[in-house]
């Protein structure tokens, strides 16, 4: 009788342990996860993105933000989309960008959300903004709260360098500044900063760009734009009506 | 009525409490255990070695009470480090023989050697640390590039005849490509040369095969440079035929029948730009003899004429017609014929040698691009090869520098032409064991050739070549009749076949 009722406790003992724990259920969400390389992965809500390196030829780039999911990964792909969020955008939809469908791959937990970014001619001279969120897909929903605002802007205007002209000038390279012309060089080069070696007597700097360098680059540009002129009518003209020309 | 355990508990805590006043009484045997010594007496001086040389080191060991075949051994190698550093120092095991005997790969520098002795028997160790010093071991002599099995290596020789110069020891240094790389270079080999202009810094060497052109420093043969780290444009074919540093101070490069060009004395500027713009296909030979107005004097083998870039930025254009009222020896604009080598000669003008395109004729045509005025008279003599022995078998041609005297040689018989005179050539060498062939033939000319003038053009090299190795002679050479001497000065077997041979000089200054 003893030894049961001993028994008996125990089994209570044991019996009253048991904690009880809701069932999860997954609810798959997805937040923008841009983040720095520093110790703290600290957080990114802003990107800039200029045309101004890539061929003239591009009138188009898309952008690709990472996201990253919460819940459970899925065997299949997934889609995630941005929408706009009208204050402080000046991006206009359709004109400047267009959101098309990003993929969580199957059995992934980051992606990429894509933005498709317009060359147009008004970004030549000012810059958009774009402010996004998430938005609801049929596999996502939005996720951390403070992760679900990012900014893009983008632009495709030069500056004249500080040394295009002087004494030791890219002038001697490339001749009279125009945009366009300054424009063309980039696009061929996609280079957009010549700093230049000061002197041939001593060693030349990191990123300085020698006598012989900037030859080469001339050599280059010539190469590209009779190549230009040749598949295009008229020849590639500047903003005061001149032919562009190099030395 | 008590628990039984209550007792159970004291018994147990009786036992533990007798168990740790037990007295140990263990029955011990001391016995002196014999110390190994490494005895470094009249070897503890450091070490001064040059790079890629071997570093023989053969301590005695003592072991007075201990048995020396118990005993293992590792040699250590790291750099001599003052104070602090922040990454971590590495350390590498170069042997496990009691002796040292291992070519010495690092670069110029410090460092220690440091033996360890172990009994495998107790673990005992005792050490020792040498001091080692890597210094230059590749200012004067001759590189050989060598290949086998479609991959290159080369060697590094150094004789009495080539570098009688106070201080220079001969020496012998193998494979310093790989080891100085960790591997060969693959590809067929095409070229190695010197890219060294006294007093400056530019002190390089150049070596190309089909696939790769790697840059390699000149003072201890260290990889700089290489493949399309050489070319400033990312699109660069990789066919590096030949290289030269040529008298008009342009380092010339022909690669996929074009020519690229730079001048500089600053690595990080010695770059190919793109080729030298023009409609042309260039024959893979450069003569050192050309002037700084013509950057270089290079063969379109296309169309069959010398031409040269209008400038160092310019396009390649035709050199000037015959001067008007002259006779001239041959026209540069319009030679016709394939080129088979080219050599500065006597008097510093270039030796071009060809063959007809059709028909068996053979040619050497004269020209004085070492001047600085293309007037139309740099044509200065054209010699009919066609009937000198075996030329139709020709493969090689060298000029000498010091007399009207040309080289030429087939697989295995060297002759010395005299084009000047009599315009015939007769035999010079053909003292090679049977079996051999010959695969390269060099006359020993330094650039620049400061301490060395006085053996400059009287030395020439041959590369042979049997079926399983290569050779190299070293051969008197007489630069102005030719005559070669009958008994090889130097022979050096067991590499590779031999592909080309170009001398190492230190020129003037420091570097």
């Amino acid at each position: 009788m003893k030894h049961i009722i001993i028994f008996a406790l125990l089994g209570l003992l044991f019996t009253s342990c048991e904690k009880d724990i809701s069932e999860y259920k997954n609810d798959p969400r997805v937040y923008f996860f841009e983040r720095a390389t520093d110790l703290t992965q600290s957080r990114i809500t802003f990107r800039s993105f200029s045309f101004l390196l890539l061929p003239l030829e591009v009138t188009k780039d898309t952008f690709l933000i990472k996201v990253k999911i919460m819940g459970e990964t899925a065997p299949y792909d997934r889609i995630v989309r941005g929408q706009r969020i009208d204050s402080g955008s000046t991006a206009k939809a359709g004109q400047h960008y267009e959101f098309i469908d990003g993929i969580i791959p199957a059995d992934s937990i980051t992606g990429y959300l894509p933005v498709v970014l317009y060359r147009t001619e008004d970004i030549k001279d000012s810059s958009v903004t774009l402010n996004l969120s998430i938005a609801e897909t049929k596999d996502f929903k939005v996720g951390v709260t403070t992760d679900n605002f990012f900014t893009l802007s983008w632009s495709d205007n030069v500056v004249k360098p500080g040394n295009w002209d002087g004494f030791i000038s890219l002038s001697a390279y490339f001749g009279t500044y125009s945009t366009v012309k300054w424009r063309f060089i980039i696009s061929v080069t996609g280079v957009d900063n010549f700093p230049l070696q000061q002197s041939g007597r001593v060693p030349p700097k990191d990123g300085e760009y020698t006598f012989a360098a900037m030859n080469d680059i001339k050599a280059m540009v010539k190469d590209a734009l009779a190549t230009y002129n040749s598949t295009h009518d008229p020849d590639l003209t500047d903003e005061f009506g001149q032919l562009v020309t190099f030395p | 009525m008590q628990s039984p355990f209550r007792y159970i508990l004291t018994a147990l805590a009786a036992l533990t409490l007798g168990s740790s006043c037990k007295k140990d009484l263990g029955n011990y045997d001391y016995k002196t255990v014999g110390m190994p010594v490494i005895d470094t007496s009249g070897i503890g001086n450091p070490y001064y070695i040059e790079r890629y040389s071997n570093l023989q080191i053969d301590p005695a060991i003592r072991y007075d009470g201990g048995d020396t075949k118990a005993l293992k051994y590792q040699w250590l190698l790291y750099p001599y480090v003052v104070g602090s550093v922040s990454t971590p120092i590495e350390v590498k095991t170069i042997s496990t023989q009691k002796t040292l005997d291992i070519p010495v790969i690092e670069k110029v520098g410090e460092y220690r050697v440091e033996m360890i002795a172990t009994d495998t028997t107790n673990q005992l160790k005792v050490n020792m640390v040498f001091t080692v010093v890597v210094s230059v071991g590749i200012e004067y002599g001759v590189l050989v590039l060598h290949s086998q099995a479609d991959s290159a290596d080369v060697d590094f020789i150094t004789t009495a005849n080539a570098v009688p110069v106070a201080g220079i020891t001969p020496k012998w240094l193998k494979n310093i490509y790989s080891s100085s790389t960790g591997s060969r270079m693959s590809g067929t080999p095409r070229f190695i040369g010197q890219e060294r202009r006294s007093n400056t810094i530019q002190n390089w060497l150049m070596i190309g095969s089909s696939e790769h052109i790697a840059r390699m420093n000149g003072t201890d043969f260290s990889l700089i440079r290489e493949d399309r780290s050489m070319f400033r444009r990312a699109d660069a074919v990789m066919d590096p035929q030949t290289f030269m540093l040529m008298g008009s101070g342009y380092s010339a490069l022909i690669n996929n029948k074009k020519l690229h060009v730079y001048t500089t004395t600053y690595e990080v500027d010695a770059l190919f730009s793109a080729p030298v713009p023009g409609d042309y296909e260039l024959a893979p030979y450069l003569a050192y003899g050309t002037s700084s107005s013509f950057v270089a004097a290079v063969y379109d083998q296309k169309y069959g004429k010398f031409i040269r870039p209008a400038s160092i930025t310019g396009s390649m254009i035709d050199f000037q017609a015959p001067a008007a009222g002259t006779t001239p020896a041959f026209d540069l604009r319009n030679i016709g014929k394939d080129m088979l080598y080219m050599d500065r000669g006597f008097t510093s003008y270039t030796h071009a040698f060809f063959k007809d395109r059709t028909g068996s004729g053979h040619w050497l045509y004269i020209a004085n691009f070492n001047t600085f005025t293309d007037d139309g008279r740099l044509a200065i003599s054209a010699k009919d090869m066609s009937t000198l022995p075996e030329i139709a078998s020709a493969k090689f041609f060298q000029s000498s520098e010091l007399g009207y005297m040309d080289l030429y040689a087939t697989d295995r018989t060297i002759y010395a032409y005299d084009y000047q005179g009599t315009n015939t050539a007769s035999v010079a060498f053909n003292g090679f064991p049977a079996g051999e062939t010959i695969t390269c033939m060099k006359i020993y000319k330094p650039r620049p050739n400061f301490n060395l003038s006085a053996v400059d053009g009287t030395i020439l090299y041959v590369g042979t070549w049997n079926g399983t190795q290569g050779k190299v002679y070293e051969l008197s050479l007489n630069g102005i009749s030719g005559a070669i001497g009958a008994t090889p000065l130097n022979v050096f077997e067991g590499l590779g076949r031999i592909t080309d041979i170009s001398a190492k000089a230190r020129g003037a200054g420091t570097y």
